[in-house]
């Protein structure tokens, strides 16, 4: 798409969930890197010693290492600016009524208790550093499924917390797992027992508002055997012109014969960097989906993961991104696959434009033993202008003789042709170009709630207004 | 992270990590021995500055991280071979054999640094064709030799370029005038004591809308004591040209291989690019595609075919620099033993190349559950109007297949060699001389009829034969 000299579309001002609230807050932590900090957090939420102590050893590995080298430029991420810890109320409400009139208004326009009304079944909201409201239904509950926010699950369930926190992301797994692991606060805790199937989706929303705030959020997630869940998390931020930081570190048990799906609408503002690990363990028979969208953030470093550690294990995951002016989407997944019989497959649909830049980085992995496993990867990519770049950096490494992996990557723009049909049923360009890029993520979107692939389309609708002529 | 810290914790010996210990004096009697000019001395010379002030690269950098190549002692191979001069070797009957039979057109064959033969059709000598080698080159046509030689992969490049500027003893150049078409394929051959460490370097120059074609090989015999192996071949095609260069490399298995290799190709130039690794312990080559002209076009073919502990670790770029470029890039490797293949590939679309059309293909065929294959086919587009993909498939035979042929009265070994032949097939029709093509194919069916055999596992009767009726060789 020639830019035609036409007004592109800028990002932060057409930016629907720009807005921001006064910054009134029960707790806010001195900004920049200090041991003072994680202490304070942790006595604040009067954790037991053993998470206290966990959160040094993390700050501690944190500091001594290096910041990765690769992927997105991390340069300008300044830690000394950002505000490791805001408190915004006491507690997580269970009543909507309850939580505080400045937040209730946030979360109202961006719609949530209203979608909860409709179609979910329990909601997290969580805003800066604390989950603010939490709730699930009742059937559920009585059910046995459990929904809190991650610091009442770790109140609450300190044995299940104790034995299972950490343990899919090690702190000492990456330098912003050790970051997540010192800072955490929110998050939400999950756990569906045996045999349970929770039909409609758990919703998890996060929201900064602060400037130059870091957001940590935990979740752990365990689908007993033969349960099943869907949880779906959503993300903005208000423009500032200081840079804001969301680090998440997201840890899910899939037993055996379980089923899992994890979906991600991340639309952070331009001005966040989102750097996030999520991993799965799956077991025997068990399934993990990442449904996992990123067109928000300044600069996204995200690759959802699924460990087939089970036999027959299955994990898929959908990765859609989209970068518009000043963004950098590195996105993409791993796949290990540790177990016989183990299938994965993962699909990329990247669209960058007005010098967006997205990259695919994607690893899958068959260990020795792990035979007869079935990968299969494609990613597909599409330019909107001469401007935009975009980057496929897969690895693929086998240990085994019996396997069957397979890897396709395509580079395209729109094609005139397209163009030039729609326009010739009297589409305008702008509207036949929405409905290419619309086509080219149709896979990605029917696999969303129906709420939220309406939102999606939206969205891409707003990305692609004023892009052309 | 984890990955990288563990790989440089392997690295314990000693020896691994330091250059190899040259001094002056060294330097200086390799210029000596083959009674070089004073401009050629001083280039090693140069080389030799640059050398000393470079490192080993970290085994944790991203080319290197992927081989054990580093962990090879280079520092104490014997460098002693450099000095002597005219030991005479029997270059095995087999690879003199020209490669396209009568229709050879020109043959070079090197025995060591030595020029065991040279010929060439007196149309093309008349036509001003330069077939020779490199060290005839060097005293015959200074001026063409100091215009191109390290323009395309200078000393700088790392230090292994930078050894060997320094070291190289042995080499060939190809130049085809403006207009020339060579219409014979040309044969070059190095072939090596497989002692020590030694460099060689090749240089084709294919003027404005010439051709020709070039087949080159490089074979040693098997030995015991550790050898290194450093290439560097550089490949310029001037605007509607035509250049077809294919290799077939069978080192013995002592010997390690670090390999630069890079073509350069202008407006409306064609370069047909194929080679075939059959030999070496551990093999680390860079192959880099510049397409720098509008309408400029390369196809490369790599075949890799491992047993036993060979490994072999390709690092290829494809640079598309200008409008309407082409480059189709399709690898295989077939791996038996315990053997390690891995394949890292880049294209590289700059804002400048529109109308691009770049393909990147990995194939990869394990025939046994102790080999290891890594892909990492990756793209980097920054130019819109462009059609790019890459494809990856590993995976052993497919069992229906091979019960197919069954069923039709086929032994089980005989229907796994047939569908590793349909296999090879798929790279092998991509050279489009029928000679060289079949001469290509021998290396490697030396090496499959271990397969055939049901020998899959077994490193040892691999390496005695590299080449059939190449028995002369054993030393």
């Amino acid at each position: 798409m020639p830019p035609n000299g036409k007004p592109q579309w800028e990002g932060p001002s057409e930016y629907p969930y720009g807005f921001r609230d006064p910054e009134e807050y029960l707790f806010r932590s001195q900004p920049g890197l200090h041991r003072e900090v994680v202490e304070e957090i942790s006595s604040q939420k009067s954790e037991p010693d053993w998470m206290r102590k966990l959160r040094l050893e993390a700050f501690d590995h944190f500091l001594a290492r290096p910041m990765p080298a690769w992927g997105g430029n991390l340069a300008d991420l300044n830690f000394n600016e950002i505000t490791f810890y805001i408190r915004p109320s006491d507690r997580a409400q269970v009543s909507w009524d309850e939580v505080p009139e400045t937040i209730k208004r946030t979360f109202d326009r961006l719609g949530i208790p209203e979608a909860e009304r409709k179609l979910l079944a329990g909601v997290g909201a969580q805003y800066e550093s604390e989950m603010v409201y939490h709730n699930i239904q009742q059937a559920l509950e009585k059910k046995g499924v459990i929904f809190l926010s991650s610091d009442d699950g770790l109140k609450k369930h300190p044995d299940i917390y104790k034995e299972f926190f950490g343990t899919v992301v090690p702190h000492t797994d990456n330098k912003f797992a050790a970051l997540n692991t010192a800072f955490w606060s929110g998050g939400s805790f999950v756990y569906v027992p045996p045999g349970v199937h929770v039909d409609l989706p758990l919703q998890a929303y996060f929201r900064l508002n602060a400037q130059g705030v870091g957001q940590f959020e935990r979740t752990l997630i365990i689908v007993d055997e033969g349960a099943s869940v869907h949880y779906v998390e959503g993300c903005t931020a208000p423009v500032y012109t200081r840079d804001s930081l969301h680090s998440g570190v997201i840890e899910i048990i899939v037993r055996r014969g379980a089923r899992m799906r994890y979906t991600t609408i991340q639309n952070w503002s331009t001005n966040v960097y989102n750097l996030v690990t999520q991993r799965a363990l799956v077991g025997e028979d068990a399934v993990m989906e990442w449904v996992d969208s990123n067109l928000g953030s300044r600069l996204t470093m995200k690759y959802p993961a699924c460990i087939l550690q089970g036999k027959g294990a299955h994990g898929e995951i959908l990765s859609m991104a989209f970068a518009g002016r000043g963004q950098h989407q590195d996105a993409g997944g791993k796949m290990i696959h540790m177990a016989p019989g183990t299938s994965s497959k993962i699909t990329s649909k990247s669209i960058s434009k007005a010098g967006g830049r997205s990259s695919y980085r994607g690893l899958v992995r068959i260990l020795p033993g792990a035979a007869g496993s079935k990968s299969k990867v494609v990613c597909d990519a599409l330019l909107l202008d001469s401007d935009a770049r975009t980057d496929t950096y897969p690895t693929i490494r086998t240990e085994e003789e019996k396997v069957d992996i397979g890897h396709e990557a395509t580079v395209s723009r729109i094609g005139q042709e397209q163009l030039f049909y729609l326009r010739s049923r009297g589409l305008t360009e702008e509207e036949a170009v929405t409905m290419v890029v619309s086509g080219f993520i149709e896979p990605l979107v029917k696999e969303l709630p129906m709420e939220y692939a309406i939102e999606m389309n939206r969205l891409i609708q707003m990305q692609m207004s004023g892009s052309v002529g | 992270m984890a990955r990288r810290s563990e790989r440089a914790c392997e690295n314990n010996d000693p020896a691994a990590l330091k250059p190899p210990p040259l001094t002056d004096i060294q330097v200086e009697a390799i210029g000596r021995e083959t009674g070089e000019p004073g401009w050629m001395v001083d280039l090693r010379r140069a080389a030799f500055e640059l050398y000393r002030r470079m490192a080993m690269p970290s085994p944790a950098a991203d080319a290197w991280r992927r081989t054990d190549l580093l962990q090879f002692p280079f520092s104490e191979l014997n460098l002693e071979a450099l000095a002597v001069s005219g030991k005479t070797k029997r270059v095995p009957a087999a690879w003199l054999k020209p490669a396209a039979g009568a229709r050879t057109g020109g043959q070079l064959a090197l025995d060591d640094r030595d020029v065991h033969t040279a010929t060439l059709d007196d149309d093309f000598i008349r036509a001003g064709v330069i077939f020779m080698p490199f060290s005839q080159a060097v005293r015959d046509h200074p001026d063409l030799v100091r215009r191109l030689m390290g323009s395309i992969i200078p000393a700088t490049a790392d230090i292994f370029a930078a050894l060997n500027s320094i070291l190289w003893d042995a080499g060939f150049l190809l130049h085809v005038p403006k207009g020339v078409k060579v219409d014979k394929p040309l044969h070059s051959l190095l072939w090596s004591s497989g002692e020590g460490l030694r460099a060689w370097r090749l240089l084709i120059n294919v003027e404005e809308d010439a051709e020709v074609s070039l087949l080159h090989e490089v074979a040693s015999p098997e030995r015991s004591e550790a050898a290194a192996r450093l290439d560097i071949v550089e490949m310029i095609v001037h605007p509607g040209a035509t250049l077809r260069f294919f290799m077939t490399q069978a080192w013995g298995g002592n010997v390690v291989r670090v390999a630069h290799e890079k073509a350069v190709v202008n407006r409306g130039g064609r370069l047909f690019w194929g080679n075939a690794h059959c030999g070496a312990r551990s093999t680390k080559v860079f192959s880099t595609l510049e397409l720098i002209g509008e309408g400029a076009s390369a196809q490369w073919s790599g075949l890799q075919v491992l047993d036993g502990d060979q490994r072999a670790d390709i690092t290829t770029a494809q640079n598309h620099m200008a409008p309407k470029t082409v480059s189709d890039l399709l690898n295989k490797s077939v791996l038996m033993g315990a053997s390690q293949s891995n394949a890292s590939g880049m294209v590289r679309v700059e804002p400048e190349a529109a109308g691009t059309d770049g393909y990147q293909g990995n194939r990869i065929l394990i025939l046994s559950d102790r080999a290891k294959a890594e892909a990492l086919p990756g793209l980097e587009i920054l130019s819109d109007d462009v059609r790019c993909s890459h494809g990856v498939s590993i995976g052993g035979l497919d069992p229906e297949e091979v019960f197919y042929l069954r069923s039709r009265g086929i032994p089980e070994a005989e229907s796994k060699a047939l569908l590793v032949e349909g296999f090879l097939e798929g790279i092998l029709h991509r050279i489009p001389d029928e000679e060289i093509r079949q001469r290509m194919h021998l290396a490697i069916s030396a090496k499959m009829k271990t397969m055939e055999a049901g020998q899959v596992q077994n490193t040892e009767s691999v390496r005695q034969q590299p080449i059939p009726d190449a028995e002369g060789a054993q030393l």
